[in-house]
């Protein structure tokens, strides 16, 4: 089993500091509506340099589509208040940390670390083989925590943004996807796959396209997107052939050729992907970037 | 005296920057999403917006796309107000065309230096 700490999964009281007699109690998410958890959230993000404020439409949403359980999901409580919060995802052997956040008159006092050894207390019970989060680059005490709690990096991801701008038609012709090819292809991608882009993810997402292409010198190329009224998102991408950034870069130029009116952003691909370059070469800049870490269970 | 609508949802931040545009002799009105913003803007005389990048429930870039192709505002300076890093914010202002950006947390003399600059030569627009 697991070395740390374990705290009890549902419900412990813990000491915040030495110089403290407050305790933190911890309970389970599910004792509270989606609206107290949006606004407990938004709390703790009031000063984040990415703060990613939600409603409750987004929250639910977002519980929804990352297969978030409540059940093991954590709120830290402070006489009766809540001063923080923490959700788990589960899928098969992994799970997932997100939604980490300590209210800021609150911080530095052990919430999160009670609130991150509850989640990981609660993911060893599932014996659950990995979990993973992400963590915003520059996030100094957070990175701390996580590697303290015996979190190792496991790659750096993009998070990348295009305003609506018009590109020439390619040359090259489309072939759109149906849903079962969609799904094929983003069940065999090859590589490492952040939570948030798994074909979990994606099943559960409305508006999925995607379309293939094939270069003349015997190259192909597979697009799966999420198209809403105002945006594209989840960009997901493999390539084949001699020169796969020139594929890319085929491929976005079609995406933004029959979308030329939406916004895009697209989350978690690996900094090392050479592929980037084709994004950044049609319009693409980069918003913030992502620490990827992962903690093995220790059996 | 100017209207600005200042679209934020960190109340603190919206009633710090109503606080100062009330001190400098402007009225000032606050939308705390996207959704409010929308409603306010239909018949109002406006003369500047200050808009928050991360709402609730629409980002400010979206929001922007529809308070200029669909709410009539494409005459309005449009400043985005962000903790982004000055450079971050920079290329995200110029890429999505604001016309300019204030920092957070706010500094009033450069707060009020941005929005002196677009108040200056602002028509009033109404839907």
């Amino acid at each position: 089993m697991n070395s740390s700490p374990i705290h009890h999964p549902k419900e412990n009281s813990k000491p915040l500091d030495l110089n403290s007699q407050m305790p933190i109690k911890l309970v389970t998410a599910e004792k509270y509506t989606i609206d107290q958890l949006t606004n407990a959230y938004n709390q703790t993000r009031v000063d984040y340099m990415v703060p990613m404020p939600m409603n409750v439409a987004r929250l639910a949403e977002y519980i929804h589509l990352y297969e978030i359980d409540l059940s093991q999901s954590l709120v830290a409580l402070v006489n009766g208040n809540i001063v923080g919060l923490g959700m788990l995802g589960l899928r098969e052997k992994r799970s997932w940390i997100t939604r980490l956040g300590v209210v800021a008159n609150q911080r530095a006092q052990g919430i999160g670390q009670a609130l991150m050894e509850g989640l990981i207390a609660n993911s060893d019970a599932l014996e659950k083989d990995t979990i993973m989060l992400e963590v915003i680059v520059g996030n100094i005490p957070a990175l701390r925590l996580f590697d303290k709690l015996g979190f190792k990096e496991h790659s750096e991801l993009l998070i990348l943004r295009r305003a609506p701008e018009l590109v020439a038609k390619p040359t090259s012709k489309i072939y759109p996807m149906d849903k079962g090819n969609i799904f094929y292809c983003l069940k065999n991608r090859k590589g490492f796959q952040a939570w948030t882009n798994q074909v979990e993810s994606l099943y559960r997402a409305k508006g999925i396209h995607g379309f293939q292409i094939y270069t003349p010198s015997g190259g192909h190329g597979t697009i799966v997107y999420q198209r809403t009224m105002f945006n594209l998102s989840r960009i997901m991408f493999e390539t084949e052939g001699d020169d796969e950034e020139g594929i890319m870069f085929e491929l976005l130029q079609h995406l933004h050729h029959q979308h030329p009116d939406l916004d895009t952003y697209t989350e978690n691909i690996p900094v090392e992907d050479h592929r980037v370059q084709a994004f950044y070469r049609i319009g693409y800049f980069d918003v913030f970037r992502r620490i990827e870490m992962h903690r093995q269970l220790v059996i | 005296m100017a209207k600005v609508m200042i679209i934020e949802d960190v109340e603190d931040s919206a009633n710090l920057a109503k606080k100062i545009l009330t001190k400098h002799g402007h009225e000032a009105c606050i939308a705390a999403n996207g959704e409010e913003a929308l409603q306010f803007v239909c018949g109002e005389e406006i003369n500047l917006i200050l808009l928050d990048l991360g709402l609730p429930d629409v980002d400010g870039q979206t929001l922007l796309g529809m308070l200029r192709r669909n709410y009539g505002m494409d005459k309005v300076p449009i400043i985005v107000c962000t903790a982004w890093p000055p450079e971050t914010a920079k290329k995200m202002a110029e890429a999505y065309g604001f016309d300019g950006y204030i920092s957070k947390p706010y500094k009033v003399t450069e707060f009020m230096g941005v929005v002196n600059e677009f108040l200056s030569n602002s028509p009033p627009q109404r839907k």
